[in-house]
């Protein structure tokens, strides 16, 4: 494992044996990129920092059951992912009681909506047209920068899937971007060049 | 298209591929328009997902956050042992607080009419009637009947066990509402046997004839446990009334006497406490101070 992955465990110990410095080192490690994974899943600052919040009471309430044979980053953004899973699965029930009589389709570019997260609103639009499944692979790959081992490993996908979701996401954002360009040699050739 | 293209246009666009390998997929995309196409896309999704703000709490989100974890986990920061400490405080320390105030007290009202004095009608003792009043007239009764006297020495232990205190109030036959000590109507005995019935101590009060007479010797089986103690009538007034005041809050039948002892200035009376969790314990009531004292551990 790596230093860091060494370290959380260490701390994890720590923190079971009621050291609250360990439990700040872990968040100062952690909680930007558990938030950053909650606000591109979700889309809502609001709903982020409160699946933030539980992710983070799901893992130290079951800090003791956490096994070392994986990193422990990867365990919290399982926890992360899973948790996303479950509020995004609480908005749908929840507009669906709330709007019981509408049929329109939401505006993705509403400026409401993605205000608070981004000035690309576009892009998080076509982000919000993704399935959760496709999106957390966007996320946790390109946006967070796993490898897709790591996703793998996270979203308890085989790699030959999270390399399809990936795919076929961006390949669909892309076209809800409406940016698909006709002509796409030269980039190729730049590549080649490189 | 296949999983192999797949794999070849992802790891081209991850940038995964080096040497050998990334020229030959290349060449692969550059023979298929559609692999270009696919790839095309996957680099464009990528540079706009690239393009996005990085997500992050602002410092008062990040606080909160902290907070409310902490809170929901029951995290506090380390406490010093001393603080600790106080939180184990021993069940009868308001009660004893409470007791030295009330001793003070005491002292500045009834200590000033036991002294010697000229004037009988000193305002100490009349202020204190009618208990005090009564009190008196069973000293005289118990000082006939050959109850100790204050020598200075120990006077009296009676080491009473509870089962002993039931066998004696089972087996008395004659009528309480006679044997009321006179303050016992502003101190009951809880779990002692003494009335809660504020009519029994009246008549009591009400008849000179019966309280002309100190409870114990005007009927030895009608008596509550205080009376099996043979104290000087003012040493009784003070069990009395730190009793009274020690027994404010503590479940009824907390303090059962079970000994009252004398050396030299010091009047001590046992009781045997029974707490709620039925732990019998023995506390000590140095009547000098009304304070309490724990005597086992």
């Amino acid at each position: 494992m790596t230093d860091r992955a060494d370290l959380d465990i260490e701390l994890i110990d720590r923190y079971l044996s009621g050291d609250i410095e360990a439990f700040n080192i872990l968040m100062e490690a952690h909680e930007d990129r558990v938030f950053a994974i909650c606000l591109r899943m979700l889309r809502n600052r609001e709903a982020a920092l409160d699946a933030t919040q539980d992710t983070f009471l799901t893992v130290f309430r079951k800090a003791d059951r956490y096994k070392a044979t994986a990193a422990f980053s990867t365990w919290l953004y399982r926890v992360t992912v899973n948790t996303c899973y479950d509020h995004l699965r609480k908005q749908k029930r929840k507009q669906a009681d709330s709007l019981p009589e509408t049929h329109d389709v939401p505006d993705p570019t509403s400026q409401d909506e993605f205000a608070a997260v981004e000035v690309r609103p576009e892009i998080e639009a076509a982000l919000a047209d993704l399935s959760p499944d496709f999106r957390a692979a966007i996320v946790l790959v390109d946006l967070q920068g796993m490898s897709l081992e790591q996703a793998s490993d996270t979203l308890e996908a085989p790699i030959g899937t999270i390399k399809s979701r990936l795919f076929r996401a961006r390949k669909q954002l892309s076209q809800s971007l409406g940016n698909l360009r006709p002509s796409s040699e030269h980039r190729i050739e730049d590549m080649g060049e490189s | 298209m296949n999983d192999t293209d797949l794999d070849i246009i992802l790891a081209i666009a991850d940038n995964r591929l080096t040497g050998q390998a990334k020229q030959d997929a290349l060449v692969r995309i550059a023979a298929d328009p559609e692999l270009g196409e696919e790839l095309a896309a996957q680099i464009l999704a990528m540079d706009e997902l690239k393009s996005l703000q990085p997500a992050l709490m602002t410092s008062d989100e990040r606080a909160t956050l902290r907070a409310n974890l902490i809170e929901q986990l029951h995290l506090a920061p380390a406490v010093p042992a001393a603080a600790v400490e106080p939180q184990r405080r021993p069940w009868w320390q308001p009660a004893l607080a409470l007791a030295s105030g009330f001793a003070l007290l005491l002292a500045i009202i009834v200590v000033p009419g036991m002294l010697p004095s000229g004037d009988d009608s000193g305002s100490d003792v009349v202020a204190i009637a009618p208990e005090s009043t009564t009190i008196t007239r069973a000293a005289t009764s118990a000082a006939d009947a050959g109850a100790p006297q204050d020598d200075g020495n120990v006077l009296t232990v009676y080491d009473i066990a509870e089962e002993d205190v039931a066998e004696f109030f089972s087996s008395s036959p004659a009528p309480s509402t006679a044997t009321v000590p006179p303050t016992t109507k502003s101190a009951p005995l809880p779990g002692a046997g003494a009335s809660e019935d504020d009519s029994s101590a009246d008549t009591v009060d009400d008849d000179p004839e019966a309280a002309s007479t100190f409870a114990a010797e005007a009927n030895p089986q009608d008596v509550d446990l205080l009376d099996e103690i043979p104290l000087t009538t003012i040493v009784r007034a003070d069990v009395e009334a730190c009793l009274d005041l020690l027994a404010q809050g503590l479940p009824p039948g907390t303090l059962i006497p079970v000994a009252a002892t004398r050396t030299g200035s010091e009047v001590v009376v046992h009781f045997g406490v029974e707490v709620v969790d039925g732990m019998e314990y023995s506390v000590s009531i140095d009547l000098a101070s009304c304070t309490m004292t724990p005597l086992n551990p």
